[in-house]
């Protein structure tokens, strides 16, 4: 009985790691993240200085 | 060497990894049906050999994926691609499902063969090693604002972890292991009947298609997600 739950735990476990990790990639490729929000960004000072001086 | 600039290989990468996906589904179901119901049982291993259909294909897709990350690595340490990179990074969660799964059927078919689930043999301790190497690759390659960055660290630390590679490989000649030999070897005839040789064969060649299309999946998620 132990054997056979080993190789189905085996089995369920393949299945569901490469068939999960292949479910993944392919819903990555069809939803990229979000670029992040410009507002929201911290203005680098260097930068902000240079656009205000004169 | 010219290789293919982002955009020809995304054009390319689509049907191939399509057709590697049917392929390796088709192989997969054939192998895991000759796996569990045509192969015979081990005369002293009993019904129990069957995990090894599991186990080596993927110990051997591991050890396979990680020479692909460590040399994806070092070309774009040693050229600059990019597209060596984004390689490197789409191997990598397969490189760890393989190594956990192999860690996991290693682990539940050592219980029935010696007894425990785990012992700190140097074959095993090695993969565990592999493990960390992927782990490490994955977030350091994610770790820094400047991705360029992480990707180089990173890339030093892949390049690193090929030492480990001949270690796992050679650790139950080299030491007294309790893992056992190879039993498929180049250079000899297979110590394993024909009858379990093409099952565990064709699981390996459909596992390495099925890696082979996630890994091109990847790769075009990863470049779609550079462009926004």
């Amino acid at each position: 009985m132990m054997t056979e739950t080993f190789i189905a735990v085996c089995w369920l476990g393949g299945g569901l790691g490469y068939g999960g990790l292949g479910v993944w990639a392919w819903w990555k490729l069809r939803n990229p993240p979000n670029p992040p929000n410009p507002t929201s960004r911290v203005p680098n000072p260097k930068r902000t200085n240079e656009t205000l001086r004169p | 060497m010219k290789i293919p600039s982002p955009s020809q290989f995304e054009k390319l990468a689509k049907p191939i990894s399509y057709g590697l996906l049917v392929l390796s589904l088709g192989g997969l179901a054939a192998g895991s049906w000759l796996a569990l119901w045509r192969s015979p049982p081990d005369y002293l291993q009993g019904e129990s050999v069957r995990m090894m259909y599991i186990h080596v294909p993927s110990a051997w897709l591991a050890m396979s994926l990680y020479a692909v990350l460590a040399i994806a690595a070092a070309a774009f340490l040693y050229k600059g691609w990019l597209l060596a990179a984004v390689l490197a990074r789409a191997v990598t969660p397969i490189g760890i499902v393989a190594t956990c799964l192999t860690i996991l059927s290693g682990s539940l078919w050592g219980r029935l063969s010696w007894g425990a689930y785990w012992v700190w043999d140097a074959r095993l301790t090695a993969v565990v090693v592999l493990l960390f190497f992927y782990l490490g690759y994955a977030a350091l390659a994610d770790a820094f604002d400047d991705r360029r960055k992480g990707r180089k660290l990173a890339s030093v630390l892949a390049v690193f972890g090929m030492i480990n590679l001949p270690i796992i490989k050679f650790s139950v000649d080299w030491w007294n292991t309790l893992h056992q030999p190879a039993s498929l070897s180049k250079f000899n005839a297979p110590n394993i009947d024909e009858s379990m040789l093409l099952p565990l064969l064709l699981m390996a060649a459909s596992l390495t298609a099925y890696a082979a299309a996630v890994v091109l999946t990847l790769m075009r998620g990863y470049l779609a997600e550079m462009r926004r």
